[in-house]
């Protein structure tokens, strides 16, 4: 299968004066596509710092990283952009969902910074989605207007509407109790399943790392270990 | 990312915080539309002086006593003192040029009486010529001949207000009323005229100079009035004027003018005022910009997390600068709108008789356009900021 990551001594330095914070010191994984990986590591490990340069949401200090054949360490600003738009599927534990936009306006809302994005056919398939996640009769709904798990839910079809090469969600189920947590789970496993989705899921829960084919775990900014799961768990 | 989406976008965003969208346009308003005010005021000044010069005839040239460069400056100098204009000068003039109207003046404030009813006005000594050279009409009667002239006789046309206040039921014409003591037969009365400048031009009595003159023991005259035929420039009469006059006086002891130089320094007067009051109005549009663009910074700040998510999912730093200058100057635009139209309605309410007002395009249009640029000028410094900010750091802004 092709590698759609590929990090070699992946560095991320913080460079605050006095002290240098090394969040992510020398970190090299492959990630294959239609794999579906869970990251596990205590607070403050280098998780998210991890996610944001898998998310070209950061650069490197040092160390290489190919994205689906490319290599993206070394793309300025606005190639950053556009492979964040076009390649990356972003699910933050804190849903990142515009206040006043509506339900279906967030989840176009990638389209409309895609060049190549056609309103009107992602308008269909974003309906589409919504309505598989079962936000159906949500679509004109504010945020605010809905609960956690329902966001979050909002956030991973916003996430898939440019159908990236990888979807990377940092703790999506940070904010949220078990059971909606593990629907959130649940709807990010089956879009592996069903469509062969490859993703990261970064979490802290260790009981949600059987549901997914391997898990890396990280310690201070390093691969402490990685198991590979051969027969996941259904969510139920 | 189509331009239309942006606008879309910016649009809605104003309209989230529309208390905040609305005093930022404030400076923007009160600029644009003391500006719309101000130059309408201008322009009304030069429209109202033009007109009423074109009432009067712009052809013609005017002769005073007096050597002096300065339209401004006093005429009564010391070569006036000597050997001023008379009316011989003005019937040697006509002898010369018989082709052109020539219209000497004498005037003299004084009482006209007619029963009980008594005016102050002013008497104007003058002939047949003058009624040509102003333009007067003829309501009732005759204005006066040269027979009136040569004959001395003490006959008097109206202006328009002299008998409506001395005859208010008409019929001016026929009767007899006291110019300063003296009796003067009515024979004429003319239509309304206005006002050229700071004389009410209906506010006279005209009398044959000769009778004036001789009543005030004088051979003076304080204005001639020429008028070149038609075909004839008012420069090719001022010279031939000039050339004829040095040869009788011997030397150049009298001023030259005309109402189109009389107009030129209108305007650049007015042109002076406009630009001075314009420049307060640019720096309270100047205020205004800065007030915009505080607004815009703090909107930035406060949107820093918006910023952030719509870099995560791809927005340019590009993007993201147009939708911030768009915001910008779309406040600003839109207090432009506002400031024309208030302008507008503004310079309607002036009294037009006080302050005569005139809206041009050319204001309405810089109005409308600097007001954009300026959203455009001050929303750059915080739309770059904007576009700027790091994903990560701005995600995680609270
Ligand atoms: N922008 C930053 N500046 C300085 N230090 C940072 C920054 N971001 C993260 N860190 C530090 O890097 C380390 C890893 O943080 P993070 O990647 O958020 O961990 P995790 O997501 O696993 O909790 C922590 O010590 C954190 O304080
Ligand atoms: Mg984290």
């Amino acid at each position: 299968m092709n590698e759609v990551i590929r990090t070699e001594n992946l560095k991320k330095t913080y460079d605050l004066g006095p002290v240098k914070v090394e969040a992510v010191r020398g970190v090299s994984i492959t990630i294959k596509e239609g794999e579906l990986v869970s990251i596990m590591g205590p607070s403050g490990s280098g998780k998210s710092t991890l996610m944001h340069l898998l998310g070209c949401l950061d650069t490197p200090t040092s160390g290489k990283y190919f994205l689906d054949g490319t290599d993206v360490s070394t793309l300025e600003e606005n190639a950053l952009a556009d492979v964040r738009n076009r390649k990356i599927g972003f699910v933050f534990q804190t849903f990142n969902l515009l206040p006043h936009l509506t339900v279906l306006e967030n989840v176009l809302l990638p389209v409309i910074y895609n060049p190549q994005g056609n309103l009107k056919k992602a308008e269909a398939r974003a309906k589409e989605m919504l309505t598989r996640v079962g936000l159906g009769k949500r679509f004109n709904h504010l945020p605010a207007q809905l609960s956690g798990g329902e966001r979050q839910r909002v956030a991973i079809v916003r996430a898939l509407i440019n159908e990236p090469v990888i979807v990377l969600a940092d703790e999506p189920t940070g904010n949220l109790d078990t059971k909606t947590g593990l629907e959130i789970i649940k709807i990010l496993r089956s879009l592996n399943e069903e469509r062969g989705v490859t993703e990261i899921i970064v979490t802290h829960d260790p009981s949600i790392t059987r549901f997914t084919h391997r898990t890396i775990h990280i310690r201070d900014g390093l691969i402490e270990g990685e198991e590979v799961n051969e027969d996941p768990v259904e969510v139920l | 990312m189509k331009i239309w989406r942006i606008f879309k976008m910016a649009l809605s965003s104003l309209k989230i915080n529309k208390m905040r969208t609305f005093l930022s346009t404030l400076g923007v308003v009160v600029g644009v539309s003391s500006l719309i005010l101000i130059t309408s005021v201008g322009y009304g000044a030069q429209y109202s002086i033009l007109s009423s010069i074109q009432s009067l005839g712009s052809d013609v040239v005017i002769v005073i006593p007096g050597k002096s460069a300065n339209l401004f400056k006093s005429t009564v100098g010391s070569n006036a003192m000597r050997k001023p204009l008379t009316y011989d000068d003005a019937k040697f003039l006509k002898r010369k040029m018989p082709y052109a109207k020539i219209a000497p003046e004498i005037s003299v404030n004084t009482t006209a009486k007619y029963g009980r009813t008594e005016v102050t006005t002013t008497v104007v000594g003058t002939n047949a010529d003058a009624f040509v050279v102003t333009n007067y009409e003829v309501a009732e009667g005759r204005i006066l001949t040269d027979r009136d002239i040569v004959g001395y006789r003490d006959v008097c046309v109206l202006g328009k207000k002299v008998a409506d206040e001395l005859f208010p039921l008409g019929n001016a014409v026929g009767n007899y009323i006291l110019l300063h003591g003296n009796k003067f037969l009515v024979v004429g009365t003319l239509k309304e005229k206005g006002a050229i400048g700071q004389i009410d031009m209906d506010d006279l009595v005209f009398v044959p100079i000769t009778t004036l003159q001789s009543q005030l023991r004088t051979k003076n005259v304080q204005i001639i009035y020429a008028k070149p035929p038609q075909g004839m420039s008012i420069d090719v009469l001022g010279a031939r004027i000039k050339s004829f006059l040095i040869a009788r006086h011997g030397m150049e002891n009298f001023t030259l003018n005309s109402f189109e130089q009389y107009l030129q320094l209108a305007k650049q007067v007015t042109d002076i005022f406009t630009i001075a009051l314009a420049a307060i109005g640019s720096i309270a549009l100047l205020v205004g910009g800065i007030g915009i663009m505080n607004i815009m910074l703090a909107s930035v700040a406060e949107r820093t997390r918006e910023i952030g998510i719509r870099k995560a999912v791809g927005a340019k730093n590009r993007d993201i600068l147009i939708q911030f200058l768009l915001e910008s100057a779309l406040i600003s635009t839109s207090g432009g709108i506002i400031g024309i139209l208030l302008g507008i309605f503004g310079s309607v309410l002036v009294p037009q008789d006080i302050l005569p007002t005139h809206i041009t395009t050319s204001a309405v249009i810089i109005g409308f356009t600097v007001s954009f640029l300026i959203g455009v000028f001050f929303g750059v410094y915080p739309a770059s900021k904007a576009s700027k900010l790091n994903p990560v750091e701005a995600l995680r802004y609270e």
